[in-house]
């Protein structure tokens, strides 16, 4: 099981390290925003399908990766990619201080402070003008080198796929599966020796961190930050896209993020209600494959697989677990 | 004698104007079997989540092996090898039977801080040990949540023991269970008290259940101690008889 996923993930890699000789330069750019968008839904849902926590702030982690780069370069004269490599800590700190402060309370309450510390972070960002420049935004500057489309889609391919390994990796170790149990019954975890508060503002952080990341790799490919990154309808997007490929499942987010992507890009050109369509596309998904695209999938493979008995086992998870994952 | 391995001393609760529990004396010897009985609402389960971690007590002490452990977490406790199941049982229902008892050994031992090594290899042969131990090595791989009511209080105990604790909290151990898981659970408990030295205290509403496991009993009535010693001097005392086994067992 975890070997093929690794050979699967393995083989897209290579497919997408290829994409450069296959495809236009216009089809890489969306493809950067694609791999952007997988890394920050694969954050994310490391505090939505594995903890349980539903968040509904993640767009300010995302924009202060991207300030961090733009910030670093406007006041310090700092390249790029150390920008880049202190986007994941300076968001992560800020996750840490959000989590501190909300991981005590529960449910809709915690989403609601999650999204206010968010538009809070919003709100100075968009007015402190003689710092990050308000609502004019910062520009990046990209040095010459990875001013090439295909250079710096290699850097965005090797970002995302080390650090959506990484993801699985934690997922996958014995702290991902405290998450888990924390998730499942934050009581019983508790009685069994773990503090449930430190798990979730451990994963809170790392999260954060990770999309942080993938908010300075988008202000850099996009050279410029924006204070509407941070804004809380940003928030919306890492949850579609979670929930659209299936929160229980490691791989969906990603589905989910590329899906968003790239429908986002056509529906845009041809309509201006991107995510009015995207709504719609969420809605029919989450009404008719609740466990998303990916959930779903795994559900067919697993029945038409063992196709006996063993099917009605498998399939009472998917029905258990329409209403659940965002308990928090 | 050395310092009882769990002492409630004067402890009482309140809940706004309701006194749950009321100045309760009682002690947990080391390797005890300590039933504490009483019809509904006289306080038992207060006294188990004072003892566990999940209350504080309002006024009085709670002391582990002759140390305060007043305001611990419950996690804490844990690590201090106070373990505890509930009368609602509380396990990680998607979970499979295996993985349910696993992080409650890597939990125990701290080993859910490592971060990029696979879980899914560690501590297989003490997880079935313990699945050996209740009885449920046959049902390894299945979902938690879809045991029978009897199979998840078991696999609970499994969760409990793991890490050998030194003190059990068990409430109501065997609610909901036939008579022969009954009969299990009671073999289960008394081999782990017997092998392992484990001290302990339970509820129960089931007599039978209580002078086939108990050493000795306490009995509590709205929040109050009102009896305690051997089962035999508990079953005669005639307030005991009273307020709570003349209801069932007068006949």
């Amino acid at each position: 099981m975890a070997g093929k996923s690794v050979t699967v993930f393995a083989l897209v890699v290579l497919v997408l390290a290829a994409m450069p000789y296959a495809t236009s330069e216009s089809n890489l750019f969306v493809l950067m925003d694609v791999l952007i968008a997988i890394l920050f839904a694969t954050a994310y849902n490391l505090v939505l399908g594995q903890t349980g926590l539903l968040s509904f702030g993640h767009a300010a982690y995302f924009g202060l990766g991207a300030y961090t780069v733009a910030l670093l370069q406007g006041h310090l004269g700092l390249p790029m990619l150390v920008g880049i490599a202190f986007g994941p800590f300076v968001a992560g700190f800020f996750a840490m201080l959000v989590a501190l402060l909300t991981v005590r309370l529960s449910g809709m309450y915690f989403a609601m402070l999650t999204l206010a510390f968010a538009q809070l972070i919003y709100t100075i960002i968009a007015e402190w003008y003689s710092f990050t420049g308000g609502d004019n935004g910062l520009p990046v500057t990209v040095p010459d080198y990875f001013f090439v489309t295909t250079h710096y889609f290699y850097l965005t391919l090797g970002i995302v796929a080390a650090s959506v390994f990484l993801l699985w990796l934690i997922v996958n170790s014995p702290f991902g599966v405290a998450l888990l149990a924390i998730r499942e019954n934050p009581q019983r975890a508790s009685f069994v020796g773990l503090n449930v508060k430190l798990y979730q503002v451990a994963a809170f952080t790392i999260s954060g961190a990770f999309s942080g990341l993938a908010g300075a790799l988008s202000g850099s490919l996009h050279q410029m930050a924006f204070p509407s990154m941070l804004y809380w309808t940003e928030s919306a997007q890492p949850v579609l896209m979670a929930l659209a490929g299936g929160i229980h499942t490691f791989f969906g987010p990603a589905v989910g993020a590329a899906i968003f992507t790239i429908l986002n890009f056509y529906v845009a050109s041809y309509s201006g209600y991107p995510l009015l369509i995207f709504g719609i596309v969420v809605l029919l998904l989450v009404m008719f494959l609740p466990e998303g695209v990916v959930g779903t999938l795994r559900h067919w493979v697993s029945r038409s697989r063992k196709n006996g008995p063993e099917a009605v086992k498998e399939t009472a998870p998917a029905d258990a677990g329409a209403g659940r994952g965002t308990r928090a | 004698m050395s310092a009882p391995i769990l002492e409630f001393d004067g402890v009482s609760k309140t809940f706004g104007g309701f006194r749950a529990v009321s100045e309760i004396k009682i002690s947990l010897q080391k390797g005890e079997i300590l039933a504490v009985i009483g019809p509904n609402g006289a306080g038992k389960s207060t006294l188990l989540n004072m003892g566990s971690g999940a209350l504080r007590p309002t006024t009085g002490d709670v002391r582990h092996e002759g140390t305060s452990i007043v305001g611990y977490s419950a996690n804490r406790l844990v690590h201090r090898g106070i373990a505890r199941s509930f009368q609602i049982t509380s396990i990680f229902p998607r979970m499979t039977v295996t993985e349910n008892v696993r992080i409650a050994l890597m939990a125990r031992r701290g080993r859910c801080r490592h971060f990029l090594r696979p879980a899914h290899r560690l501590l297989n042969s003490e997880v079935d040990e313990l699945l050996a131990q209740v009885r449920m090595q046959g049902a390894r791989n299945r979902l938690a949540g879809q045991l029978a009511a009897g199979d998840r209080k078991r696999l609970e105990f499994a969760i409990a023991l793991a890490g050998t604790p030194s003190v059990l909290l068990l409430d109501e151990p065997t609610a909901g269970m036939s008579g022969d898981e009954r009969a299990l659970v009671v073999d289960v408990l008394k081999e782990v008290n017997h092998r392992l030295g484990l001290s302990i205290l339970f509820t129960e509403h089931d007599i039978d259940m209580v002078f086939a496991l108990a050493q000795r009993i306490a009995v509590m009535h709205q929040g109050a101690l009102i009896a305690e010693g051997a089962p035999e001097s508990v079953r005669a005392d005639p307030r005991v008889r009273e307020v709570y086994l003349g209801k069932s067992h007068s006949a």
